[in-house]
């Protein structure tokens, strides 16, 4: 990674790399590359050295290194309880944004017309709305339709806000089924079914779990809709955890954030093992 | 990418918009028949409950500020009314005037049954139509309080802690304590000031403290505004909550604040060098009040049984202790370590020595206040 | 035969039916009801009006959050395009295998990391015990620990880091899709490296700048964490305005009427970008 050159032209004979111009290019590009990796990942690295701190407060460098404060999360029930409501709120919201996504996805690679240009775009702008205006619009829709806050209407603004992510990773991945491979199943005999069975599906099938994974996640870590539409008693995570920051910012936020981080960080490396996940993220369909 | 289409999106959405209102309508109607069932089990439980020995059971949701509060009623409330009554406490972190919008929001169903107000925002917000009398009957421990503890004659709830305010500083960075809140405006403190906002009892004491100082009053604190002018430039920090502003200390963001008693002696009790000082002409205290909301989920038992744990000697003991520091409301608690060197052992004479504010002149205007020093202190 | 087919055609639009339909109830239909809030006349007056509107610009205060709230937006933007931009080249020419396997984890990983913990990296980090100040007073670079939280600055370097892989990523693609023959024939007659960068691989890549730009700035000036947390109570953006008027003052019309300009703000800024888009998507095609 290192040595690799970012001007291609360097590479040429007729350049050669004392060339000054060809020189500061390189220069600007490695700083600011090397600036940006560091910018991305120190944070990352920070809070985790930060978590296995042995001393009472939050101090970098630490004092010394322990996993006492991992172990101290044990006693904090709130905290395992808001878990416990954030991983099943974002199971529902996944599931429901699988179906509801992957039916509307089918036939949007299927189909080409305005019309269905007109609802891509719907699909995919919550993705572009302020989430705290979608969390707001939500609570005055409930408020004036009279539906009370709870766990339901969390799921359904998550479904909102996450459903532009499977429909996404699903259109990404059937692109590159071909009508065509369709028509000569069909003209082969098979009928619809068996097509989706055996064409459609295991197409789809890497599209739609690298989009449960992102739509899942998102739901999980999702505050600003959340703010608004979670109910005091079933308090998520993400929401539980803005207020320890705040106002209990001792190094047991910092080992939350480790287990996050961790867990996180395998997942994906699962993901991209099995579905190629970054396939999904770096693509501009 | 996606987005090149919203303008599209824009006029279909005008087109289908007789579509939405339609099926508002229709929501809205199912909604009705969804709200219209709040049962009134509350009074229900109460009468079948007395008498009754053993565990009382079930599940409580009670408020607590985030920060200290949250995690002394963790630690010792909830798991002492677990063991004692067999309840299960969830506690909710929230500020008294956030539980008071929630509590107005969703009368038929607050999303908490214990609300933990102080007196400010308890004494503006509609009692009536948010809280219920405390049960006096359930609660052994109620009977002593000290007298002015009860509630007064409609006993909406008692008062389950009280908490001095004074200057907190680092001690690494003063010589000597801070002795009046005058201090804050010398040069020396520039870029140390952290200051809290005034939705809190914490930011709004503060004000009218420093307002009496220089000639005001609880009801015209001008001067505070102007004088905070002054200090604008050397201030570090506005925290939206006294936890918050605890935190700022502790980080070392600021120097020097505004803060409550407890606050900063469980940060010495963690190890660092912090100071409190009661500042010149008295520490404003600060008495906090427990209620059971209207339409509680809980029984109206386990809510009583929670509030009467927070007022029981055996828990007050805990709290007022290492590392809580809560000023006790049971007159049956013993004070020491830093209580014993700030005020007194004796409860009474820690309470006597508190000066307390004229909140109900305060509430008249403290809406425009709060909304007056979001903007001014804005940079 | 024919009614067959037609039969089948109409199974096949059922399935876009059911999220059609759930968007149009719990999406556009709260936006459209969140904007006819914002329409009510204050007090109890039926009917709708502009006063909420006229009250929100003719007040100096909310004028300014908006635009902090617009600034903090564009100087977010352009912090993680002047980083974004190389670590992208950097990523697209190292070839396909670990390194770029690793370079992408590195890139998606802050993503998908919760932002509560992304912010609270970064109070560890600028904090006055943090570890930029740690940093410099144990270089003697400086005496007295700088004053970096609650600070314009820190909240933008706060956002820049979690908003970057949303810069990188569109360009990743924009690059993937650039043709490497035309930038070793521009070198190749002799193009010194700037020249061939601004004349080939930029304005080629420009769809890719214009989506992450986009992705950025509509992110950054809708973030709520991070500004509330790292900028404090003294530092307003439109986000946090919404929140407290919605939450701690209960004023839902107002809240909405915020909301509003900040939707259309967003949605101003995001046409706007998406047709430079699509003039500079025809102009890369020729």
């Amino acid at each position: 990674m290192a040595n690799s050159t970012l001007v291609r032209a360097a590479r040429s004979p007729k350049q050669s790399t004392k060339d000054w111009n060809g020189r500061t290019f390189n220069w600007a590009m490695k700083l600011g590359a090397f600036s940006a990796l560091i910018l991305l990942t120190a944070p990352t690295i920070i809070i985790l050295i930060a978590s296995f701190s042995a001393g009472e407060t939050l101090r970098f460098p630490p004092p010394g290194l322990s996993i006492k404060w991992y172990i101290a999360l044990r006693e904090l029930p709130e905290l395992w309880a808001a878990t416990w409501n954030s991983l099943w709120v974002a199971t529902f919201t996944t599931l429901a944004c699988i179906v509801l996504g992957f039916a509307a996805a089918l036939v949007l690679t299927e189909r080409r017309s305005r019309l269905t240009q007109a609802l891509e775009a719907l699909f995919m702008s919550p993705i572009a709305m302020p989430p705290l205006s979608v969390g707001l619009a939500l609570l005055v829709f409930y408020n004036f339709i009279g539906w009370r806050v709870s766990v339901t209407t969390l799921v359904i603004s998550h479904i909102v806000v996450g459903v532009p992510y499977l429909v996404r990773t699903i259109l990404v991945s059937l692109s590159q089924m071909d009508g065509s491979f369709r028509d000569a199943s069909a003209s082969l005999g098979a009928n619809g079914w068996y097509t989706f069975r055996h064409i459609t599906f295991p197409l789809a099938r890497q599209g739609v779990i690298a989009g449960s994974f992102i739509t899942f996640l998102t739901s999980f870590d999702n505050i600003t809709v959340s703010l608004f539409l979670s109910d005091a008693r079933t308090q998520v995570l993400p929401v539980r955890m803005l207020t320890l920051v705040q106002n209990n910012l001792d190094v047991r936020a910092a080992s939350i954030a480790g287990v996050l981080v961790f867990a996180t960080a395998t997942l994906m490396v699962l993901m991209e093992r099995f579905v190629n996940l970054s396939r999904f993220v770096v693509t501009d369909r | 990418m996606v987005n090149r289409r919203l303008s599209h999106l824009s006029r279909r959405s005008v087109l289908g918009a007789g579509l939405f209102v339609g099926s508002s309508m229709l929501l809205k109607a199912c909604g009705q028949s969804q709200t219209s069932t709040p049962a009134p089990e509350g009074e229900e439980a109460a009468a079948s409950a007395e008498g009754e020995g053993g565990a009382i059971g079930g599940s409580v949701s009670a408020v607590a500020y985030p920060g200290i509060w949250e995690e002394a009623h963790r630690e010792v409330v909830a798991s002492q009314v677990k063991t004692n009554q067999d309840i299960d406490a969830t506690i909710v972190p929230m500020l008294a005037n956030d539980q008071v919008a929630q509590l107005i929001a969703a009368p038929d169903n607050p999303p908490f049954d214990v609300c933990l107000l102080d007196e400010g925002p308890f004494r503006a917000a509609p009692r009536e139509d948010i809280l219920q009398p405390f049960p006096v009957d359930m609660s052994p421990s109620f009977a002593n309080l000290f007298p002015d503890f009860q509630g007064g004659e409609e006993v909406w709830g008692p008062t389950v802690a009280v908490t001095a305010i004074g200057i907190g500083y680092n001690a690494d960075r003063y010589e000597s304590a801070p002795a009046a809140w005058e201090e804050f405006w010398n040069p020396e403190n520039a870029g140390r000031i952290g200051l809290v906002t005034m939705n809190s009892s914490l930011g709004t004491a503060f004000m009218v403290e420093v307002a009496k100082r220089f000639g005001g009053s609880e009801a015209d604190i001008e001067v505070a505004f102007e004088r905070i002018q002054e200090l604008l430039p050397n201030v570090a920090a506005v925290a939206p909550s006294p936890g918050a502003l605890a935190t700022l200390l502790q980080q070392g963001e600021v120097d020097i604040a505004p803060v409550y008693m407890n606050a900063v002696l469980s940060l010495q009790d963690a190890g660092l060098n912090m100071g409190w000082a009661i500042p010149e002409g008295g520490s404003v205290g600060i008495r906090a009040t427990m209620s059971i909301v209207k339409n509680p989920q809980a029984s109206v038992e386990a809510a009583a049984a929670y509030i009467d744990t927070v007022i029981s000697a055996e828990a007050q003991n805990v709290l007022a202790a290492s590392p809580y520091f809560f000023g006790p409301t049971n007159s049956e608690v013993q004070l020491s370590g830093p209580f014993e060197e700030l005020f007194s052992t004796d409860p009474q004479d820690f309470i006597s020595q508190l000066i307390y504010l004229d909140w109900d002149t305060i509430n008249l205007n403290r809406p425009e206040w709060i909304e007056r020093f979001n903007r001014e202190v804005a940079v | 035969m024919q009614a067959k087919a037609l039969l089948k055609a109409g199974r096949g639009w059922a399935l876009v039916f059911p999220l059609t339909l759930f968007l149009m109830i719990f999406y556009l239909a709260p936006i459209v009801l969140m904007v006819i809030t914002s329409l009510s006349q204050a007090g109890e007056t039926e009917g709708l009006s502009w006063s909420q509107y006229a009250e929100f610009f003719g007040d100096g205060f909310n004028l300014k959050v908006l635009w902090d709230t617009v600034w903090l937006g564009t100087q977010t933007t352009i912090v993680c395009l002047l980083l974004g931009y190389p670590l992208a080249l950097l990523h697209s020419r190292t070839r396909p295998g670990n390194w770029r396997s690793i370079l992408t984890f590195l890139i998606v990983l802050p993503l998908l990391t919760s932002a509560v913990v992304r912010t609270f990296a970064w109070i560890v980090i600028l904090g006055r015990q943090g570890v930029i100040n740690s940093a410099l007073l144990s270089l003697s670079i400086i005496e007295e620990p700088l004053r970096l939280l609650s600070t314009h600055h820190g909240v933008i370097a706060a956002l820049s880091q979690i908003q970057m892989p949303l810069m990188i990523l569109p360009l990743i693609a924009s690059m993937a899709r650039l043709d490497p023959n035309l930038e070793a024939a521009s070198a190749s007659l002799g193009s010194p490296a700037w020249r061939t960068f601004w004349r080939i691989t930029f304005p080629l890549t420009l769809p890719g700048i214009i989506a992450g730009s986009m992705l950025v700035f509509s992110a950054s000036v809708s973030s709520f964490v991070t500004p509330s947390v790292i900028g404090g109570g003294r530092l307003m953006f439109m986000p946090m305005y919404i929140y407290q008027q919605a939450v701690s003052l209960f004023n839902y019309p107002f809240a909405a009427t915020i909301s509003t300009v900040l939707l259309i703000t967003v949605l101003a800024v995001v046409t706007l970008l998406s047709s430079l888009g699509s003039l500079t998507r025809s102009y890369t095609r020729t």
